[in-house]
């Protein structure tokens, strides 16, 4: 895997307000250094300036907003004639802050796993699923009736649980059936394991005890089974040496396991100064178009216990 | 006794006595057995496969489990021949019985060649030996005394010496251990030695494989098919290998899906995995294009589905290296069932030949050798692994070496494996091609003139002994039979091999496995020396002569193959050719469910007819012809074999240079299916037409309707069934259509030309025939077709059959049981017999009645308010004339006629008036003087000539029909051969033959009659013959159809 990897890299971006955030810009031209093409499809109505930005790094191609990330996905794959001329296909989205490693160590260490398909985590809630903020699939499986077939299939979806069902979870679900082996390139060691369970175990007490008593045994019973989700259980491994390369403005946003994520963006500032300008300004100017979902909680601080033992 | 029978009763209900009770039986048989004398231990020992520390050992050992297993205790005693029914039963054993129940000891035979009654003619004192007579024969006996073999099949002859006895049996006895040796072999066995499996990983842990600059020493081989899932744990099991000189070849055998992908992948991240593609083309291409492209030393091969233990490959390349092995394989386990086996065994060609012990994906091969066998057989769509092995075996043994090498799941339920997709009969087809070598089978030489039967049988030595029976006077001058038997047990063999030396010109062929019946007639084929040969089946009755009509119909040098018209168990038409009126391969039967004679009408021209190909298990054809196509293909599983013969024969003389070739089916050969032919599964009989369907898709369809029309039928259409649901192809039967014409010659002409079915009480078969009604149905038949009608003779199997929408006149002649009337027919009923069992209900289903008695005919009509017309009983003058002996040259006083289980009156009276009667017939053993029975049967022309040669011929009726005035037909017959009759007291029937029939009221009345000269009681004989001349006119078949025609016309709808 030594000689040069050709790579198309599909980008999807959306903005309330239609401009494109530093952090953003940062990722796109951070991108650019391993794509051979790369393309951003946005489903915001961009600014001239935002547009200007975008288009002297990438190819933008500009899309009505429906469909969520995975329409994006499909839509800038469409735009490309002959996907099996690259090496390998990338697909991914705005949701993170990073690289917080350079894309080049990131690919070069992915190059000689044995694996299929690789995102940046694996996770297991539900089923074993890449998470498809960021995938990448290898030339065999580009080629493959189960790549096709699966974007072929695929209709705009405009109810975010059905688009996990079927297109997160359904992907990895589609790969797998063909016989294709996923991989990921942050991997929970053992250490991390043990940290992710406790810390889940707090997130699902600390959800049911604000429910109705009546409702404690049931909640725990449909909580307590599912395996964590490591970008939030992990997130903090983004400072140790970059492990996770990524944050999720979703785990700073929301908190969903009440681990203290103002503390989390706080440490995030002070080790990546640069790649957290105006991080902190993005997430309060758009806080009012993205509300509290179900289970989430917005910034929370923990009890001085917890935060000590489990937090960020 | 009884009192004793009922303790026993008593004591065999509880548990613990019931043992006691059977440790007691036990002890004491074995005691009356050793006194005896009639154990042979050397014998005995011979078929256990193991020695006895003493006589007392072995005989406890056959009482208490050998004689379960069918052993016998003396080489002439064969428990299965002595008991044919009861030899199993717990509660008896048959030597014990035989030595201490002698009853029957002088007439019960206790082995085939010992004719018992004769011995003790012989040897009065013999049944008073400890050991009954077959004691006193063997203790007796020199080699040079002589057994006869007449008794084993009747009309059969010769004698063998005890000496040639012992010989015989001896090496049946031999042989049937020796296979029962290799079937027995332990080939999956629920362990295996783990130490042996640790030391052989641990030797081979240090060993260094040979430097080979960069090639590696073992190129494993996988085929793939549409396993993207499966696929890379097979690859991985062999990335995991403690071994690392190995390339492993994986085989894309065309996959449609995502495989090739998943390869890639997989071949991306090691080159020592290497991807070659094929079109579709099966599992041995597949295996073979990996064996030509293989760098390594060794090949070793490794199913999609499959994973290796870890130390496989290091452990069978140490020991194949170290001692210098061309093959070797490991020991697989098998989890099936929630059981785990292994296949742990090292056998040699021998057991190889029986059973494989050998899984492919544990075996590894030098590659030269698999080169230099051309590696796997690429015709075949299963047990190519067999295959490979068998072939192997030819030239390399293959040792076992003690290492686990994988286990797999054998999922019985798993659709897309070829185990569940292929059928069981590749099994035969490999087994075959082993078996038979086709090579020095075709240079043989072959003895011309000869006819070669080849019969596979089975474990109903009955059914072999009666097909014997019927190749004794076959018409052929030179007849071998060879008889194939496939693990028969051994008491069958033992008697399958006597009844081959009975016959005189029989074999057997013993193969160590069951067969099906192509690869059974390929054995034989090999082993049979004529220049003719007839593929038979003993589960068909057939008719004498059977073999030269069947033969004789390759006289033509255009004639391939030959068949008899085949009846099924119920009569109608099971085999009588085939033909393929559409395209598509799709075989229509001829004539299925017809009665038989439809066939014979088929080919009344010559007595056969040509068909495009044959069917239904019985086929005969030239040796040479069936060498050069490599005999059946036993793909077929007992069914097709001989249709797709044909064909390939028809094939193979066709176009530039063949001779052309045509298939017919010769009528005068009949058989009818008596035994159950193994039909295997309807899975089988769907794979036999589905693979029949495909090979022959392409044979033309060719219009069959002037073969209906030979048989007297328009073909409506046709009618596709035993269709399975999806896609498998059924079978057509034609629907047909009969015109009524008017007759247009004869006396009958005008009226319509009808097809009659004439209903008999009388069973199928050989049996049914020799009942009066079925001569009576035959006669009756013949004179309707005489009068321009067809007609066809139905017994009870086949009253309802298919095609009875084809008879416009249902005749019932009544037996003992109501029929039914067909809705669709004109319904005659004609109560010849029986009326006492007639109701007015039954009569008045039918259109007309009829009764051979007047009285009953008058009564029964005034009873049931039906018309019932007399219609008296007849008489074949064709059979029964003046011109068929002179008269009064023959016995004095004649009776023709069984006892049926009683002492009829006739002859009772006439034997106390002292007159010396002289018998036909059977059953008067109990009741008279054997010196009076003449014989058991007669011929009808052989009782036409004693009838008119007699002094005067006895006559008497059952009392119920003598009653009600049912004049018997031996009068008729008697009569109109010109003879003389003293009868029982009948009212009329001085009348109805005056001069020719006297009847006697009581005993001292007959004794009066019988000592009156004759000349004196009957008209003279040119009064006589005038008399014959009228009943022939009046009273013949030809008269009796004629009345019934006039009524069935009358009754015809429109």
């Amino acid at each position: 895997m030594e000689e040069h990897l050709r790579r198309l890299v599909v980008v999807a971006h959306y903005d309330p307000f239609g401009e494109v955030a530093p952090h953003v810009l940062r990722h796109v031209a951070a991108l650019g250094e391993v794509a051979d093409r790369l393309l951003v499809v946005t489903t915001a109505a961009l600014t001239d300036e935002a547009r200007a930005a975008l288009g002297g790094i990438a190819e933008v191609v500009e899309r009505d907003n429906y469909g969520y990330d995975f329409y994006s996905y499909k839509t800038g794959l469409d735009h490309v004639d002959d996907l099996t001329a690259y090496d390998e296909v990338v697909v991914c989205n705005d949701s993170f802050v990073g690289p917080l490693r350079p894309y080049p160590a990131i690919f070069d260490a992915m190059a000689g796993r044995q694996v299929d398909v690789w995102g940046m985590t694996l996770s297991r809630r539900r089923t074993l699923h890449l998470q498809s903020f960021f995938v990448v699939f290898r030339r065999w499986v580009v080629g493959s009736q189960a790549f096709a077939g699966f974007w072929r299939r695929m209709t705009p979806v405009s109810d975010r649980r059905e688009v996990i069902t079927r297109y997160e979870i359904g992907m990895s679900r589609a790969m797998l059936e063909a016989g294709f082996v996923l991989g990921s390139y942050f991997e929970e060691d053992e250490r991390d394991a043990r940290l992710a369970g406790a810390r889940h175990l707090w997130q699902v007490g600390s959800h049911v005890v604000r429910l109705p008593r009546r409702r404690w045994l049931s909640a725990t019973r449909r909580l307590a089974p599912e395996p964590w989700n490591p970008m939030a259980a992990l997130a903090d491994r983004a400072l140790d040496d970059a492990r996770l390369p990524v944050v999720k403005l979703d785990t700073l946003r929301y908190d969903p396991y009440r681990l203290g994520s103002d503390m989390l963006l706080a440490k995030c500032e002070q080790r990546y100064p640069e790649a957290f300008a105006g991080v902190r300004d993005f997430l309060q100017r758009t806080a009012a178009v993205y509300p509290l979902r179900e289970h989430e909680n917005g910034p929370t601080t923990p009890p001085p216990g917890v935060r000590q033992l489990l937090g960020y | 006794m009884s009192l004793r029978r009922g303790v026993r009763k008593a004591l065999s209900k509880q548990p613990v006595t019931r043992r006691l009770l059977r440790q007691v039986d036990t002890e004491r048989r074995a005691a009356v057995i050793t006194r005896s004398g009639l154990f042979d231990v050397e014998w005995y020992s011979l078929q256990a496969g193991r020695p006895f520390p003493s006589r007392h050992a072995a005989v406890a050992d056959y009482v208490r489990t050998g004689r379960l297993a069918g052993l016998s205790p003396h080489p002439l005693f064969e428990p299965e021949w002595y008991e044919p029914k009861g030899w199993r039963d717990r509660g008896r054993e048959p030597l014990a019985r035989y030595l201490t129940k002698r009853t029957d000891i002088a007439v019960r035979s206790p082995h085939p060649v010992f004719d018992v009654e004769r011995y003790v003619r012989d040897h009065p004192d013999a049944t008073e030996h400890p050991g009954g007579p077959v004691g006193h024969f063997a203790a007796n006996a020199g080699a040079d005394a002589w057994l006869s073999l007449s008794h084993l099949l009747t009309g059969g002859s010769g004698e063998i010496s005890w000496a040639a006895v012992q010989r015989l049996l001896e090496d049946t006895v031999r042989r049937w251990s020796e296979q029962q040796r290799l079937r027995s072999a332990p080939r999956r066995t629920p362990t295996f030695d783990t130490a042996a499996h640790r030391r052989a990983v641990a030797d081979a842990s240090g060993w260094a494989p040979p430097a080979a600059d960069g090639e590696p020493l073992v190129s494993v081989v996988i085929p793939v098919w549409n396993r993207p899932a499966q696929i890379r744990q097979a690859i991985e099991s062999v990335q995991r290998q403690t071994l690392a000189e190995w390339e492993l070849l994986v085989v894309d055998d065309g996959s449609t899906d995502d495989t090739p992908a998943v390869l890639e992948g997989i071949i991306a991240f090691d080159d020592r995995v290497c991807v070659l593609r094929q079109e579709r083309g099966g599992v041995s291409r597949a295996r073979n294009l990996g064996i030509e492209h293989a760098r390594g030393r060794y090949v070793a091969f490794l199913d999609s589905d499959n994973e290796w233990e870890p130390d496989f490959l290091r452990t069978m390349t140490a020991m194949m290296e170290r001692a210098n092995l061309s093959a070797a394989h490991g020991i697989v386990g098998i989890d099936q069932a929630g059981r785990r086996t292994y296949r742990v065994f090292e056998g040699g060609r021998e057991h190889l030949l029986v059973g494989n012990h050998i899984s492919l994906i544990v075996l590894v091969v030098r590659t030269s050798l698999l080169r230099d066998i051309g590696g796997f057989a690429e015709d075949l769509r299963r047990m190519v692994d067999y295959d490979l092995v068998l072939r192997l075996s030819e030239r390399s043994a293959i040792p076992l070496v003690p290492v686990l090498g994988a286990v797999y799941a054998e999922d019985e339920g798993d659709a897309s494996r070829i185990t569940v997709r292929e059928p069981l009969s590749w099994d035969y087809v490999v087994r075959s091609r082993h078996l038979v070598d086709w090579q020095s089978a075709r240079q043989a030489p072959r003895r011309s003139g000869r006819v070669s039967v080849l019969a596979p049988v089975a474990d109903d030595w009955q059914a072999t002994q009666r097909f014997l029976e019927g190749l004794l006077d076959s018409g052929v001058d030179d007849l071998e039979v060879v008889l194939v038997e496939g693990a028969s047990r051994r008491a069958v063999s033992v008697i399958h091999a006597c009844l081959a030396a009975a016959h005189g010109s029989a074999s057997v062929h013993r193969l160590p496995t069951p067969y099906n019946t192509a690869y059974a007639w390929n054995v034989a084929l090999a082993n049979s020396s004529g220049e003719r040969v007839v593929f038979a089946d003993p589960a068909f009755d057939l008719r004498p002569g059977w073999v030269a009509e069947l033969v004789a119909a390759l006289d033509d040098d255009d004639v391939l193959a030959a068949q008899p018209l085949l009846r099924g168990a119920d009569g109608t038409i099971a085999g009588a050719g085939v033909t393929f009126p559409v395209r598509g391969g799709v075989p229509a039967p001829f004539l299925a469910g017809h009665p038989v004679e439809d066939g014979v009408a088929a080919g009344s021209h010559e007595g056969r007819y040509d068909v495009p190909a044959l069917a239904g298990g019985v086929l005969a054809a030239r040796a040479a012809d069936v060498l050069a196509v490599r005999g059946l293909d036993p793909i077929f599983h007992n069914g097709w074999e001989d249709t797709d013969l044909s064909l390939r024969l028809r094939a193979e003389h066709s176009g530039h240079g063949g001779r052309g070739g045509r298939c017919v089916v010769v009528t005068a050969a009949e058989g009818l299916r008596t035994g159950e032919r193994d039909e295997g599964t309807s899975r089988a009989g769907a794979h036999n037409l589905r693979t029949f369907t495909e090979r022959w898709s392409s044979v033309a369809a060719a219009d069959d309707s002037s073969l209906w029309r030979q048989a007297g039928f328009e073909v409506a259409r046709y009618r596709a069934d035993g269709a399975e649901a999806g896609a498998t192809p059924g079978v057509l039967h034609a629907v047909t259509n009969r015109r009524v014409a008017r007759v247009t010659e004869g006396t009958a002409a005008g009226l319509p030309a009808l097809r009659w079915s004439v209903k008999i009480a009388a069973p199928v078969g050989q049996q049914g025939e020799r009942w009066g009604d079925w001569h009576f149905a035959q006669a009756l038949a013949a004179a309707l077709r005489r009068l321009g009608q067809q007609a066809v003779v139905d017994t009870p199997e086949s009253f309802g059959r298919d095609t009875a929408y084809l008879d416009d006149v249902n005749l019932v002649i009544r037996g003992r049981a109501a029929v039914e009337p067909v809705p669709t027919s004109v319904n005659l009923l004609w109560v010849i017999s029986h009326p006492d069992l007639v109701t007015g209900t039954e009569l008045a289903g039918y259109d007309a009645a009829f009764s051979a008695g007047t009285r009953w005919a008058r009564e029964a009509a005034g009873r049931a308010g039906v018309r019932v017309e007399t219609l008296l009983q007849c008489t074949d003058p064709s059979r029964f004339h003046p011109g068929v002996a002179q008269p009064g040259t023959g016995e004095p006083v004649l009776f023709v006629g069984n006892t049926r289980g009683v002492y009829r009156e006739v002859v009772h009276h006439a034997l106390a008036a002292g007159v010396d009667v002289a018998i036909y017939g059977s059953g008067w053993d109990r009741f008279i003087d054997p010196r009076h029975v003449r014989g058991m049967r007669l011929g009808v022309d052989e009782a036409a000539a004693k009838y008119r040669a007699a002094g005067v011929v006895l006559n008497d009726h059952w009392e119920d029909m003598r009653v009600e005035g049912f004049c018997s037909n031996r009068l008729f017959d008697v009569v109109a051969a010109g003879g003389r009759v003293i009868s029982d007291r009948l009212d009329g029937v001085e009348e109805l033959f005056p001069g020719a029939v006297r009847t006697f009221r009581d005993a001292a009345h007959l004794a009066e009659l019988l000592r009156t000269p004759p000349e004196e009681l009957f008209a003279d004989e040119t009064a006589r013959v005038d008399l014959a001349a009228r009943v022939a006119q009046e009273h013949s078949f030809d008269a009796r159809a004629r009345r019934l025609l006039d009524v069935a016309a009358e009754h015809r709808p429109g």
